[in-house]
């Protein structure tokens, strides 16, 4: 085992004393603010009980800086807070101080208002503020309460207790006394007079009946004249009478005219019913049809009703919405380009062009139709048989041709790279793009043409898109052939989206899933 | 009677010698501490003897007093209804107080009669008298090691009592007492700041000035061949122990003002 000095041990253990003390100093101190960090605002509160140097100050309970400093100014407390920096405070914020728990620490929250109100800058002021009743508060109130209540129960007993209240009292109890004496004196002294007046009633009753004869006659009297005064004024009364007659005579044939015209109206009115009556009904029966229908529709009977209250309506109407909806997404992120780039190719002093179609159902998928002149395009062995002076030498060429060839490819992106592959000129291969600086930049390796006799054909390349249609391309052709066909390019191109392919394509119809 | 007043002079005088003395040899170690040569040899040894050599009784006497103060502290606080505050009582408990104190107490009790003992045997032995013919200082090549390793082992030794304290605590408040872990060290660190560690750690920087200061004392100063070094040891680890706990109580003060 290794042997320690005391060095060492001392070193380690001085070390593992000083992590411990870091770590317990970094988790309890959480966010420290360093003297210069943040900016500095203030809020005057009329109390600033319990609010220590050093308290927190949160937004929704999130600590956002420290209470620096606590003053006093005007009798308010003007409590300085220090606020990190990423931290904006509006001028419509509302500063309140709280209280962790029901003994815990006090500490300052802000509660912010709109998103939109300008923020308060360094030395700025919180000018709103709300005080919440806390528990000192609530004691005060209640100890307020209670010197009201005790001013009014002393003015009370200001007022009754002591000796001039208590002879206050016994005064009123003693004029009570006396009103009440004096009503019973009242009434037991008029006692006679009551006596009297009941002796009167009775004199006078009996006085009236002593005397109903004589009213009796003074009665008759009376009706005698009147009968007097009716005899002598008879003739007068009949004419009267005639004439009520003779007028009651004219009413009646009045009344008999109405009559008749009543009975000419009375048909027409009756029409006049019937008919309203007839409408009525008609209304009413297509009132009922109407709710027959709607009744037949809420069934399901019919084709509306059918329609309406088959769920499968509803799923399919769902479902072609969607469908258009994908069409259309589809459609919008169909994009077809259309290029052409050229290659010079140095070992081969040709350059090698490409017309390429390229079909973007998807950002993250492709197709690429190529077409492509090479110069290179076809290699033969030729192999030439002459015969001189009875010698026959055999000579054997490589020949290359130019040859048309095509490409389709299918390719797909992850992330960064694309992965393609297909026919690359005219025969299987794969390719690698990866895209750097935004797409900016495409390094390329392709393989193709495998072939037992040569090596496949290995292609690398660099594209710089140097603006949106045109690009610029270098590489290496052929990197591991047997053949001689190494070769150094470099070429440049165009593409361009192409809208009337793109509709050309789109229109066609396009299975949804 | 005579006698009786005798025997309080007595005490008297040597109380004050005592402590003209101790801090004599503060003051002549204080000075000979800027003195070259450097023995920094010496000095690890000391280190290594008061500060590694101690850790293990630290680190059990420290989990076993959070795991006790989580115990207790929930005893009390739950009739309350308050056992989230377990987590802060032990953590402030331990970093306030019994961190700093039970460190330098049972530093005391090992290194500090060590301590004693070693110097008071080279004293009856006659060594420190042969320092001093091979023209060695004997308070720079014994005791200024010794306090330098107890004033700088002390504070290292409470940090990691405190530590084991807290994580002994939590250790039985999560599960044995089944509080919410969250909980525990969420209280904890709303309560505790990090200057109380560092109060701690004041304290414990003073405890170790004392012990070893104490021990030195009475080791150098040794009298009485093999029992005047027993009770060296003794004396020294009952001197340093009540002025640990006194000097503990004003250092509070002070610190709560």
């Amino acid at each position: 085992m290794l042997k320690l000095t005391p060095e060492a041990k001392v070193g380690m253990f001085v070390l593992l004393g000083v992590i411990i003390l870091v770590y317990m100093s970094l988790r309890i101190g959480g966010i420290q603010f360093g003297k210069g960090e943040g900016y500095e605002i203030f809020v005057k509160l009329p109390s600033a009980a319990g609010l220590d140097k050093d308290a927190s100050v949160r937004i929704a309970g999130v600590e956002v800086g420290r209470v620096k400093d606590i003053l006093l100014e005007d009798n308010k407390a003007k409590v300085i807070i220090r606020v990190h920096p990423d931290v904006k405070v509006g001028t419509d914020f509302v500063a309140v101080l709280k209280t962790k728990g029901l003994l815990g620490e006090r500490y300052l929250e802000l509660i912010p208002g709109s998103p939109n109100a300008s923020m308060i800058e360094h030395g700025g002021e919180i000018t709103r503020v709300t005080t919440y009743t806390d528990m000192d508060r609530l004691v005060g109130q209640l100890s307020e309460i209670a010197t009201d209540i005790k001013a009014v129960s002393s003015s009370v007993s200001s007022v009754l207790g002591g000796g001039e209240g208590e002879a206050v009292l016994r005064r009123i109890v003693t004029n009570i006394e006396e009103v009440t004496t004096n009503l019973n004196t009242v009434i037991s002294s008029n006692d006679e007079k009551f006596g009297r007046m009941l002796t009167n009633f009775e004199e006078f009753s009996k006085l009236l009946k002593d005397k109903s004869p004589e009213i009796a006659d003074g009665m008759k009297n009376i009706a005698d004249n009147l009968n007097q005064v009716i005899t002598e004024n008879r003739e007068n009364l009949k004419g009267g009478i005639s004439n009520l007659k003779s007028a009651s005579v004219k009413l009646e044939e009045t009344m008999e005219t109405l009559n008749k015209l009543a009975k000419n109206v009375e048909p027409k009115i009756d029409d006049a019913i019937t008919s309203i009556g007839g409408a009525a009904k008609k209304v009413d029966d297509t009132a009922s049809s109407i709710g027959n229908v709607a009744k037949k529709i809420d069934k399901g009977e019919g084709t509306i009703g059918k329609l309406i209250n088959d769920p499968s309506t509803h799923d399919n109407l769902n479902k072609t919405l969607t469908g258009i909806n994908t069409y259309i997404t589809k459609a919008d992120q169909f994009k077809t380009f259309l290029g052409f780039r050229s290659e010079y190719l140095f070992g081969a002093g040709d350059a090698k062009s490409y017309l390429s179609l390229r079909i973007q159902p998807k950002a993250d998928k492709y197709y690429l139709i190529e077409v492509v002149d090479d110069p290179q395009g076809r290699r033969k062995t030729k192999t030439t048989e002459t015969t001189t002076g009875g010698i026959t030498t055999t000579t054997k060429e490589v020949i290359t041709e130019d040859q048309i060839k095509f490409s389709a490819q299918i390719a797909k992106r992850f992330h960064d790279a694309t992965l393609r592959g297909g026919i690359i000129e005219s025969t299987g291969g794969f390719g690698v793009d990866y895209y750097l600086f935004n797409d900016r930049l495409k390094l390329t390796l392709e393989a193709f043409d495998f072939d037992k006799k040569r090596n496949p054909r290995v292609k690398t390349a660099a594209t710089y898109n140097i603006n949106k249609y045109f690009f610029v391309t270098g590489g290496y052709d052929d990197v591991i052939s047997k053949v001689g066909g190494e070769s150094l390019f470099i070429g440049a191109g165009f593409h361009f989206e192409d809208e009337d392919i793109k509709y050309l394509l789109t229109s066609a119809p396009i299975p949804t899933r | 009677m005579s006698g009786f007043f005798e025997y309080i002079g007595e005490m008297a005088e040597n109380a004050i010698r005592v402590t003209g003395e101790i801090f004599l040899m503060l003051y002549q170690s204080v000075v000979w501490m800027f003195v070259p040569p450097f023995k920094l040899r010496n000095l690890f040894k000391q280190m290594e003897f008061v500060g590694v050599k101690s850790m293990f009784v630290v680190l059990l006497t420290g989990s076993f007093t959070g795991m006790v103060l989580a115990l207790q502290s929930y005893n009390a606080l739950k009739r309350f209804g308050a056992e989230s505050l377990v987590g802060p009582t032990v953590a402030l408990s331990m970093a306030r107080e019994l961190g700093p104190v039970l460190t330098g107490l049972m530093v005391t009790g090992r290194a500090g009669s060590a301590m004693a003992t070693e110097l008071g045997t080279m004293r009856v032995t006659e060594q420190i008298d042969a320092l001093y013919t091979m023209a060695v200082n004997p308070i720079k090549y014994l005791v200024v090691p010794r306090i330098i390793a107890g004033i700088l082992m002390l504070p290292v030794l409470t940090v990691i009592a405190d530590f084991i304290g807290v994580a002994g605590g939590y250790f039985i408040s999560v599960h044995v007492l089944n509080i919410n872990p969250g909980v525990y060290i969420g209280r904890t660190i709303d309560f505790v700041k990090v200057e109380d560690i560092f109060d701690g750690l004041i304290k414990s920087f003073f405890f170790g000035l004392i012990l070893s200061l104490v021990a030195c004392y009475q080791g150098f100063y040794t009298k009485g061949g093999a029992e005047g070094v027993g009770r060296a040891a003794t004396k020294s680890v009952v001197m340093a122990s009540v002025l640990i706990l006194i000097a503990d109580y004003f250092l509070t003060s002070m610190m709560l003002k």
